[in-house]
């Protein structure tokens, strides 16, 4: 066992963890930002809803499935123009973000979506009855009653953007998934690859915990 | 309690009055819906007017169309066909925001409650408030109190509706259709989902908060019973067409219509007497006598018995109330005497006889 760490460069560990922080972070927050509000438009413009328009429907639909259809690591590249026009730079965390937010966006809007079909029809209906307005229904309703949903949907986007950052290590954005591909896999140091798959992993395990202890933490009424 | 008395309300400075004061008005309203391409008709043309301060049931089978007439008072759905007038006010020719003004002096509650459970017992019924955009956070705060009080939940304003039954989450209903003093109630089935002894007492709520503040409350219902416990005229539904209409007490002790006889058997869970008929004498006449007020209670039968030597044979009956009114309805066999004296002296004495064959 003695030298089965000599590869590491505990540093270069260490820096490589704040980049997939940063990253995940970053892309976490766009892709709420952006996809919460594309939920919400996809759910109210949606047949029988309060905005019923059948199409922008279609479009918002069609644009989702377009981007979720992608494979990632095409969308990475085919972004490129896009993401330098974006942050100035294809490269590195911040060049990596846009991939991402384009990656995840899409997803965490279906989830909302799907979080608001959850809320009840009849508790809709009564706020209509109330005299409230869409915008007073979505933020004091819809949202409220679907936090639970969402904030499970905000876990599940997250753990994705956790392998998403791994390969967005292809563009040169660095992290831990760089990390494992170039050290671990190309010069088969096999303890830098078990190390960063630890890290990715108790990553993960942490995210997923924290995300179901708020889930609960919404639920308990 | 004076925050829940009428409020200035601005659809309602705007109603332009038409005759007499008549609360809701359907102007031969009829609605359809398109059902794979095709018109499916809910509602058959139809007339209607509740008057202020009534209590109007609309009783009818699950697809009758009764949830679609409730729903067309508020604005919840449009005519296909004719108006909809609420207090002088075409309800589908308002926009956007006339409309939401006018519902927030249209209260209503459900079957199912419809409570947000993601908010407190006290943030539900604060919420219509807040969407009114009603007074500053102290005077919210003590409105509810009162209205929790009233409906008898005062120590329940910090529980979620999950913990709460099904008879309490209904009162928070109430509470919270009371919140912006409407000056109607649309009540949708709203104790079909209670037990009976719950249902009694839902209904001896609501019963005493339109007493007390003199709303219009607007019903349907499936049970003839909750009709004939708070309701003074029903109007009954049957396939999208009203089939029946008028005062309780008359629809429900002499009802007309095939569909209307059934709710009452239903309710009374009995059929007309006809078991009886062998076992009675040929001689005998069999008739209905429907007793209402003051004369169920006097001594009218025992007396009539006396003069015209006619004996009764009870086959059949019930004393009860409808609303505030007591009544009596027997079915009887008439035999020996002078029978047609008999059924003079009922009549003199302010009975309905009918001929039962």
């Amino acid at each position: 066992m003695e030298g089965f760490f000599a590869n590491i460069d505990w540093g270069e560990i260490g820096a490589a963890s704040i980049d997939t922080l940063l990253m995940l972070g970053g892309s976490l927050l766009f892709s709420v930002i952006l996809g919460l509000p594309l939920g919400v438009l996809l759910f109210l413009t949606g047949r029988g809803q309060l905005l019923e328009q059948r199409g922008v429907n279609l479009a918002l639909s069609f644009l989702v499935n377009v981007l979720r259809s992608l494979p990632f690591i095409i969308l990475l590249i085919v972004m490129i123009p896009l993401t330098l026009f974006l942050v100035g730079t294809s490269l590195g965390v911040a060049g990596a973000i846009p991939p991402l937010v384009a990656g995840a966006a899409p997803f965490f809007a279906r989830l909302v979506e799907t979080a608001l079909r959850g809320v009840d029809r009849g508790v809709i209906e009564a706020s209509e009855a109330m005299g409230a307005t869409t915008r007073q229904i979505v933020l004091g309703v819809l949202l409220p009653e679907a936090r639970g949903a969402i904030l499970a949907g905000i876990t599940v986007t997250a753990v994705a953007l956790v392998g998403y950052t791994a390969m967005a290590g292809v563009v040169g954005a660095g992290g831990l998934g760089d990390l494992a591909m170039r050290f671990g896999y190309q010069r088969f140091q096999t303890d830098v690859m078990i190390v960063t798959v630890v890290l990715l992993l108790v990553l993960v395990q942490v995210l997923q915990s924290f995300g179901d202890w708020l889930v609960a933490r919404a639920g308990r009424r | 309690m004076r925050f829940l008395r009428r409020r200035p309300c601005p659809a309602k400075v705007a109603a332009i009055h038409h005759g007499p004061p008549r609360l809701i008005h359907f102007e031969n309203v009829r609605k359809s819906y398109r059902v794979d391409g095709r018109e499916v008709a809910a509602l058959h043309p139809l007339d209607l007017r509740i008057e202020t301060g009534e209590v109007f049931g609309i009783i009818g089978r699950s697809g009758a169309g009764k949830s679609t007439l409730l729903r067309l008072i508020n604005g919840l759905e449009r005519p296909s066909g004719g108006r909809v007038m609420v207090d002088g006010v075409d309800i589908a020719a308002l926009d956007g925001a006339g409309l939401r003004g006018k519902r927030r002096d249209i209260g209503m509650i459900f079957q199912h409650f419809n409570l947000l459970a993601a908010k407190t017992v006290a943030q539900n019924v604060a919420f219509p408030l807040r969407l009114a955009g009603d007074g500053n956070r102290a005077t919210i705060e003590r409105r509810v109190a009162e209205l929790l009080e009233r409906v008898g939940l005062g120590a329940y304003a910090n529980h979620y509706p999950a913990q709460l039954s099904g008879g309490q989450k209904q009162r928070v209903g109430i509470a919270r259709a009371l919140a912006c003093a409407p000056s109607i109630l649309l009540c949708d089935e709203a104790t079909s989902a209670l037990d009976p002894e719950t249902t009694a007492s839902v209904l001896r709520l609501i019963a005493g908060i339109h007493r007390e503040f003199g709303l219009t409350v607007v019903l349907i219902t499936h049970e003839m019973d909750v009709i004939r416990r708070i309701c003074d005229r029903v109007a009954v539904l049957d396939a999208g067409q009203l089939v029946e209409m008028g005062e309780v007490a008359d629809v429900f002790l002499h009802p007309r219509h095939a569909t209307t006889q059934r709710f009452v058997q239903e309710y009374e869970h009995e059929e007309t007497p006809a078991g009886a008929a062998g076992s009675a004498a040929s001689a005998t006449r069999r008739i209905r006598v429907t007793l209402r007020g003051e004369s169920v209670h006097a001594p009218v039968l025992a007396r009539i018995a006396r003069d015209t030597r006619v004996d009764f044979g009870l086959l059949g009956g019930r004393v009860d109330r409808i609303k505030d009114t007591a009544y009596a309805q027997l079915t009887l066999a008439l035999s020996g005497g002078d029978v047609e004296a008999a059924l003079r002296g009922l009549r003199e004495a302010g009975a309905v006889v009918e001929e039962v064959a």
